[in-house]
């Protein structure tokens, strides 16, 4: 039988998390964002395909300071879901999944390569 | 295999649409729907479609199955991950019916 009344420590603020943890965490929630963002993006394409009016007014949109921020919240959740995915398929071929510092540091690396592109995002948006 | 396989996809066709989008940033209404038009991107676009459903649906599930538990929120997480799980289909159903619209409407 198993003791079903065994301890378990459900406190999780007590617990202190490696980077690597965080870093698997918001995987997660950056993945979950993404079933949301989806629907707007869905629906930007077909507003941008419909006609030429709507296309326009895609543009009108997306031309809004308002608008550009949230594109840019968008598209920060999609580098940093891309880079944590990426890490994870170099991960399962082999590489750099044989210690927990190997893990550490490519979850720097990771998170180094998504502020790079973040930033490029960011002049590309706003300048 | 399948969840990494439709990420790979999903990344390939965003970086391709950003490219488009970076490479010509005054395209015209007519360039962009000439873009979606042609057989080998609107290929590529059903390929997302199925990927993105696919690869929601099992990373949402993962959540789902590891968060709510018996052991975290008690003995109704059953019920909960089942209405949670219905929910979701729901959606992803609705986005692939949107996105088919889209695509046959080209």
């Amino acid at each position: 039988m198993v003791n079903k009344n065994r301890p378990v420590n459900l406190d999780i603020a007590t617990f202190r998390l490696p980077i690597t943890a965080y870093v698997s965490i918001l995987h997660r929630v950056s993945g979950v964002a993404n079933v949301f963002i989806s629907l707007a993006l869905i629906w930007l394409l077909s507003q941008s395909l419909a006609s030429e009016d709507s296309y326009e007014y895609v543009i009108e949109l997306t031309n809004l300071t308002f608008v550009k921020v949230l594109l840019f919240l968008i598209l920060a959740n999609l580098i940093y879901h891309s880079c944590a995915g990426i890490r994870h398929l170099i991960m399962d071929m082999g590489v750099g999944e044989d210690s927990f510092k190997s893990g550490k540091i490519s979850a720097f690396v990771m998170i180094a390569v998504a502020m790079i592109l973040l930033t490029l995002s960011f002049f590309w948006l706003f300048l | 295999m399948v969840q990494r396989i439709g990420g790979i996809v999903i990344f390939l066709y965003a970086l391709f649409i950003l490219w488009n989008l970076f490479v010509n940033e005054s395209m015209s209404y007519f360039e962009w729907r000439q873009l979606f038009e042609s057989k080998i991107v609107k290929f590529f676009s059903w390929v997302t479609v199925f990927s993105l459903i696919s690869h929601a649906w099992i990373g949402i599930h993962c959540v789902i199955s590891d968060y709510i538990t018996v052991r975290l929120i008690g003995p109704k997480a059953l019920v909960i991950r089942k209405i949670f799980m219905s929910f979701l289909t729901v959606i992803l159903v609705v986005y692939f019916l949107w996105s088919a619209l889209i695509l046959w409407g080209l």
